[in-house]
């Protein structure tokens, strides 16, 4: 939090200086899970990211994403000794991933600087909060699940990186990225579940929205 | 070089601790608050509801080097008889949730077809209701008050497998629900996942 902090006075004292660009930047797009074999899991981005260009060369970034779940549901059994009933049933299960986290980002570019397309390197680093909601319907007086999954949390640090191409507008700048999310630092899940918390691919498009007037000849 | 009692006794303690290994794995389903989730991964464990209270097994220690030997969970006795069938015995050592040690047991005694272990193989996937007549549950629990009578209920067997891998040497895994009931007591929603060897399987 306190590193969090520095960073967003640090963002404040570049873009009030004479020569920098900000833009506030809306961003949507998708997430997808490239480790966890049985669930393949898709959320939902939705989120913003506060940039300063300081040369046509570097942007700094300052991102929040929260992911929303496309929920994955699969089925698993369940077993009773009540003789009046079946020994074994199939239920369905449910997995809703979430995911909220905060970065700090660099915006490097690669080719096309002095053009309007041009293409970008990303790096961020930040703090993520994951949550994998799991839940189950069935009748839980009788019968016991065999091997459940449970809901589970964690809050780390991340890091991710990515390729992102921009097109220049009259005002603003449209842009389309590719990024992989590393999972929240800490270690596998110490239980035994059928998911881990998400490796992700990101595809975001979005549109960087003007905040101050350009002082300089050629920033954004 | 001299050594006192005190230093020695200290380096023994550190090196029985150093050697025992925890073989029991305690995942807390959070449906059934006290005990393990229902599993089939040799997790070496066996959690019930006694009088709604949870119990558990100890865990299964196992000491290498000096001294070295296993401290098991359960103990599987196969007991050859001159009747039609012979029996096992399912004994499960435990005591109440928070402790890990075992001061109690609960027992299950079946009949079962004389050639084992395929007898036992066939269990897989049975569920088996029965009174005191065809098998019958036991217990030293304190909660019982020392009760021994015979216990009636039902045994699902998930799985059920021993083989053979060499002269009187045989590995295997065990895992399923059951219930138990007294006259006046019961154990419910009760659990077990545990791998099997020379060590808690004994034969007569």
């Amino acid at each position: 939090m306190k590193s969090l902090i520095i960073t967003i006075l640090t963002l404040i004292a570049i873009s009030s200086t004479g020569s920098t660009q900000s833009y506030i930047e809306p961003i949507v797009g998708s997430r997808f899970a490239l480790n966890n074999k049985t669930y393949k899991f898709l959320q939902v981005n939705i989120g913003a990211q506060y940039s300063v260009r300081k040369n046509r060369n570097y942007d700094i970034l300052l991102q929040s994403i929260i992911s929303g779940p496309i929920a994955k549901s699969s089925t698993v059994q369940a077993f009773t000794t009540n003789p009046l009933l079946a020994v074994s049933v199939n239920i369905d299960e449910t997995i809703k991933p979430y995911t909220l986290s905060f970065a700090l980002g660099h915006r490097l570019t690669l080719f096309g600087g002095e053009q309007n397309n041009y293409l970008a390197l990303l790096i961020y680093t930040g703090v993520v909060y994951e949550q994998i909601l799991v839940s189950y319907a069935y009748d839980k007086q009788n019968y016991i699940i065999l091997n459940p999954d449970k809901t589970q949390n964690r809050a780390s640090i991340f890091a991710s990186g990515g390729f992102e191409y921009l097109h220049k507008l009259s005002k603003g700048r449209l842009f389309a990225h590719l990024v992989i999310a590393s999972p929240p630092f800490g270690g596998s899940i110490k239980y035994p579940s059928t998911f881990g918390f998400i490796t992700a691919l990101s595809l975001n498009v979005g549109y960087a929205i003007p905040l101050t007037k350009i002082k300089t000849t050629q920033n954004h | 070089m001299k050594f006192n009692a005190g230093f020695t006794c200290i380096i023994l303690t550190f090196l029985l601790i150093a050697c025992s290994k925890n073989q029991t794995s305690f995942y807390k389903d959070v449906e059934d608050p006290g005990l393990a989730i229902f599993s089939n991964t040799q997790n070496n464990i066996m959690t019930c509801y006694a009088n709604g209270r949870a119990w558990r097994t100890g865990n299964r220690i196992a000491y290498s080097g000096w001294g070295g030997g296993t401290i098991y969970e359960i103990y599987i006795n196969k007991n050859t008889t001159t009747s039609l069938y012979d029996t096992i015995v399912i004994a499960w050592d435990g005591n109440w949730e928070s402790s890990t040690n075992s001061d109690s047991r609960i027992s299950l005694t079946l009949p079962i077809a004389k050639s084992f272990p395929k007898s036992f193989n066939e269990l897989e996937g049975k569920r088996l209701v029965f009174d005191t007549t065809q098998g019958f549950y036991s217990t030293s629990m304190g909660v019982f008050n020392g009760q021994t009578n015979k216990g009636w209920g039902s045994i699902y067997f998930q799985n059920a497998h021993i083989e053979s891998v060499g002269p009187n040497n045989f590995r295997g895994k065990m895992a399923g629900l059951f219930e138990a009931h007294f006259s006046t007591d019961e154990i419910t929603r009760g659990r077990f996942d545990h791998s099997i060897n020379d060590g808690n399987l004994i034969i007569y």
